[in-house]
């Protein structure tokens, strides 16, 4: 039996500048192991498995350092001198579940402007 | 569906640097069904009405706020009599213990805000306790957690654990806050609630501090009404 499961995390940044997947891998390495050390980082399993410069990315991480991973991803603030936001769509055990979560966000912010 | 409030941003009408329709745009985009704009603070009683048409053509609900910032208490009672009656939330800086103890005890205060990491210090056991009775809330913003690093961060991070567990130890209310100046300070209300769990905030209760208690504030305030 696996000692730990993966998710995946889908999520999403707000900014003024495009930034490309090094710097969101560099930025996220450096914020956790700013805010939980080498040890701390070790145990998450970390991967940036997917990410496109309209913002959307996915990254993986063990299914005990989720909230880890988010808290992470909401301490953000800056990277390369602009500021941004990281917001979470959604956590799931796959990939394609994870997917999803980038569909629903397009359809949400299309009805909302609709209305 | 779980709505989410966030009752501390400023916009370009008070200290802030972003407009209130960005501010809004973006919260609306983040989860959030309300928003409580500070710039109240800054703008003179009369003009709360002008102020409040400025924020009524936004994309969700605008809350209006005022910051009591005297270190005296009669300036603060003064205050608080004006504009009680004109605004949703008030707050109270609590610059020092007996601002905080006369901001504990009295129901017609919301929160109990503290500016500085330092002034935290001031919640204890007994503060809490005069807070549970009047059934106030202790305010805690993440914008120090974002805007600091280092070991200034990490003692950030541990006067703001001791506080919410002192708070959360006494059954008072928490309400968690962004304090965002920017756009870009916003957090989504999972992000606020990621946050507090760095605060060793339990994940229920750190949604209770978004959501629930917030909301409780509203409803006691129109009750009153």
């Amino acid at each position: 039996m696996k000692l730990y499961r993966n998710r995946y995390i889908a999520f999403k940044i707000i900014s003024e500048s495009v930034f490309s997947a090094d710097d969101i891998v560099h930025c996220i390495w450096s914020t956790l192991l700013s805010l939980f050390g080498e040890v701390g980082g070790s145990r998450t399993n970390f991967w940036l498995i997917e990410y496109s410069e309209t913002g959307y990315g996915i990254l993986r991480c063990t299914h005990t350092s989720v909230d880890i991973m988010k808290s992470v991803l909401a301490t953000v603030i800056e990277l390369n001198g602009f500021a941004l936001i990281m917001y979470v769509l959604g956590v799931s055990g796959t990939i394609k579940g994870a997917r999803r979560f980038f569909q629903e966000t397009v359809n949400r912010n299309r009805e909302s402007n609709k209305s | 569906m779980t709505v989410y409030l966030d009752f501390n941003v400023s916009s370009n009408q008070g200290e802030g640097k972003s407009p209130p329709e960005e501010m809004a745009t973006i919260s609306r985009i983040l989860g959030f069904s309300g928003l409580g704009f500070a710039d109240f603070s800054q703008t003179q009683t009369g003009n709360y009405q002008k102020l409040r048409e400025t924020l009524s053509n936004l994309p969700l609900k605008a809350y209006s706020r005022v910051n009591l910032n005297f270190d005296s208490v009669t300036k603060n009672n003064k205050m608080l009599n004006r504009v009680r009656r004109s605004v949703d939330i008030v707050a109270v800086e609590c610059l020092n213990r007996r601002v905080a103890v006369w901001a504990a005890r009295n129901t017609e205060v919301d929160l109990l805000h503290f500016p500085e990491i330092k002034m935290y210090k001031q919640v204890d056991k007994s503060l809490v306790g005069l807070i549970y009775n009047s059934e106030n809330a202790v305010e805690i913003s993440i914008r120090p957690i974002l805007l600091t690093k280092g070991l200034t961060r990490a003692n950030t991070l541990g006067i703001l654990r001791k506080t919410a567990e002192t708070v959360l130890r006494e059954h008072a209310a928490l309400v968690l806050t962004s304090d965002a100046h920017t756009k870009f300070e916003l957090r989504s209300p999972r992000g606020l609630v990621a946050l507090g769990t760095l605060l060793e905030i339990s994940y229920e209760k750190a949604i209770e501090a978004v959501s629930k208690n917030p909301l409780k504030i509203l409803e006691r305030r129109s009750d009153s009404n």
